[in-house]
């Protein structure tokens, strides 16, 4: 079949037709649409929501490039079955920090957490014991007073660097530095205010105290050790992957395994652990699609069903149109342009109320980084919506275009 | 030679396994500018008659010619663009379309025939000032009488100047004033050299036209005043 050339004036005739058609009966339109509403706002919402936690992730490691590695503790399945921990130890620390050659910034990083207060204030905060080196690794510094020093690890001075929300909720006022808050039955001088920020992995932003890593240590005291991880810059991004295979030999020693025994730490790279996520965030992503494929497809036979009912309803219209001259593409462009009309209307109401749901949604998680509405899953909805709307159109808009013109104009 | 002219024009429909011919074997030529009237009780081939003339339907055998063309062997799509160039209809109940101004009526079959915008706007205008309701043009039909809606439907008729106007009962179901109307436009649009067949029951309607053909049984049976 050759597809005869419609005029433009053609075409805006029949999209202002269709809308004319549509707004004659709201509330059907605005029903039929609501399918494509639903599948279109859910998977909005769902994108936006892990866009928003991978740009969180995203910029966590951005400041430490290809560059930097991360050490942590990896339990053997067997052992922790056995209720057995495997922890990096002081003597791991200082094996990296010395016998590793070409890396800077080695970072130690334990995490508790544990109750704070000052005056009648009181909050459960997480504590992390790190050095000087924790700013270039994490891309995080103090906005107000300092960070904490190498003399403040050496001398295990009682100094500490807060998060602005923990300044607020403790009810500090507008400057704490110089202000001494309690915790663990001692008392810590806070030296600095970190910026505002959307750490992630482990860390509520912006709530958390910072303590010289030897003070963490010795205020600790001998019960269990925290978890410790280390993170460090390799000088030369070409060498990471050897540095990684120095790093795991020593530990390997260090920690008496046997050849055959698994490796009870893990080096990973910054992007290792940010594609751990973006794996997990895709699997995610193509079930939600999954789902919204299924929701499009009930809401198309909705669409074509409504169009079914329309062409019914004005066969005599239909009839006039050809009387006058209409061809039966210009009928079924008409019929296509109504169908895509109500679901691409369905797709832009979707877009927006997918992304008022995951706004929501953020705002109820506290430290829940902002949703990025993805905008290839915007172009990707609209798409979608438009091809339902010709793909369940076109029986409609068919049927429409075959009318007989003489019994068309016979219907009642 | 003949705007239009039927040669042996048959149309057969199939009921339940029989054949019954709606149209049998008609002959018919129209000069330009002639007004026929089309007569005949109902289940003659009236209908079927103006459909076929109208191209909204083609004959089971026979032959078509209008305006020197055969369209009797045409496919739908340039049936289409016969019916929008060279045909204007006016119906028994104006068949306006609900969702479009008085305008834009009138305005509708100037888009099937790809006119620009502007241009459309002029000639409806004008169209809605020779049937007197240039100050209706922005009413829907349910705001108009049914006078005003035949004269609405009439002028979307004419507005792309066609060759011939089929009215099929045109004042069938209008009161006395406003069939007085219509058949005034028609005398006017006749006076200025439109051919016209209008298909009717109404003896002095059909006193109006120059020329009657009766039908009966799908036959011409009578055709007076050639």
């Amino acid at each position: 079949m050759r597809i005869a050339p419609v005029s433009l004036s053609v075409f805006v005739e029949c999209c202002r037709s269709a809308v004319g058609s549509l707004a004659a009966h709201r509330l059907r339109s605005f029903l039929t649409t609501l399918g494509v509403v639903i599948g279109v706002a859910s998977i909005v919402a769902v994108v936006a929501l892990l866009g928003g936690l991978q740009t969180a992730i995203a910029s966590q490691f951005a400041g430490l490039g290809g560059t930097s590695l991360a050490i942590s503790a990896l339990t053997p399945v067997e052992d922790a079955l056995q209720g057995r921990r495997v922890r990096l130890t002081d003597e791991d620390l200082e094996l990296v920090q010395t016998r590793v050659d070409g890396v800077s910034n080695v970072t130690p990083l334990v995490v508790i957490h544990d109750e704070i207060h000052y005056g009648a204030h009181s909050t459960v905060s997480q504590i992390r014991g790190t050095t000087q080196s924790y700013q270039d690794v994490y891309n995080r510094f103090p906005a107000k007073g300092r960070f904490l020093s190498p003399a403040d690890d050496r001398q295990r001075r009682r100094v500490c660097v807060i998060g602005e929300r923990t300044g607020e909720s403790l009810g500090m006022g507008e400057d704490p530095i110089g202000q001494f808050i309690g915790l663990a039955g001692e008392w810590c001088r806070v030296v600095g205010v970190m910026e505002r920020g959307g750490e992630l992995l482990g860390a509520s932003s912006d709530h958390h105290v910072l303590l010289p890593y030897q003070t963490m240590r010795s205020m600790a005291g001998p019960h269990d050790p925290p978890d410790l991880f280390i993170h460090l810059t390799v000088a030369d991004p070409s060498r990471r992957r050897a540095t990684a295979e120095r790093i795991r030999t020593l530990l390997r020693r260090a920690h008496d395994l046997d050849p055959e025994d698994q490796d009870d730490f893990r080096v990973q790279t910054a992007e290792e652990v940010a594609e751990a996520f973006d794996a997990v965030a895709g699997t995610i992503t193509a079930f939600v699609a999954g789902m919204v494929g299924i929701s499009l497809l009930v809401a198309g036979v909705g669409v074509m069903n409504v169009m079914l009912v329309s062409v019914t309803e004005r066969t005599r219209e239909i009839g006039i149109c050809k009387a006058l001259g209409a061809t039966r593409h210009q009928v079924l462009l008409q019929f296509l342009i109504e169908a895509m009309t109500l679901s691409v209307l369905g797709g832009v109401i979707g877009l927006f109320v997918g992304g008022g749901i995951a706004a929501f949604v953020a705002s109820l998680i506290p430290d829940f980084p902002a949703p990025v509405p993805p905008l290839s899953a915007a172009v990707l909805a609209l798409v979608f919506s438009a091809l339902v709307g010709i793909v369940f159109g076109v029986l409609p808009a068919m049927r429409a275009a075959r009318l007989d013109p003489i019994e068309a104009l016979r219907h009642d | 030679m003949p705007l239009i002219r039927l040669q042996g024009v048959s149309k057969r429909y199939d009921v339940g396994g029989n054949t019954v011919a709606a149209l049998d074997n008609v002959d018919l030529s129209v000069a330009r500018g002639q007004r026929v009237a089309i007569v005949g009780s109902s289940g003659s081939g009236k209908s079927t008659l103006l459909g076929l003339i109208g191209c909204l339907d083609t004959p089971t055998s026979g032959e078509y010619v209008l305006n020197g063309r055969d369209v009797s062997v045409q496919d739908g799509r340039r049936l289409a663009r016969i019916r929008n160039a060279e045909i204007g209809f006016v119906f028994q109940s104006f068949h306006l379309l609900p969702r479009l101004t008085a305008l834009g009526n009138v305005m509708q079959p100037l888009v099937y025939g790809g006119v620009s915008m502007r241009e459309r706007r002029r000639l409806a205008l004008a169209a809605l000032s020779r049937v007197g309701l240039h100050d209706r043009a922005n009413h829907l039909p349910s705001q108009l009488s049914g006078g005003q809606r035949q004269r609405v439907a009439m002028a979307r008729a004419f507005v792309t100047r066609p060759s011939i106007v089929l009215a099929d009962e045109p004042t069938g179901n209008l009161d006395s004033t406003a069939t007085a109307q219509v058949m005034d436009l028609l005398d006017t649009m006749h006076g200025d050299g439109q051919t016209i067949l209008i298909v009717t029951h109404e003896a002095d309607i059909a006193s109006r036209c120059e020329r009657t053909v009766e039908l009966a049984d799908g036959r011409v049976v009578r055709d007076e005043g050639t």
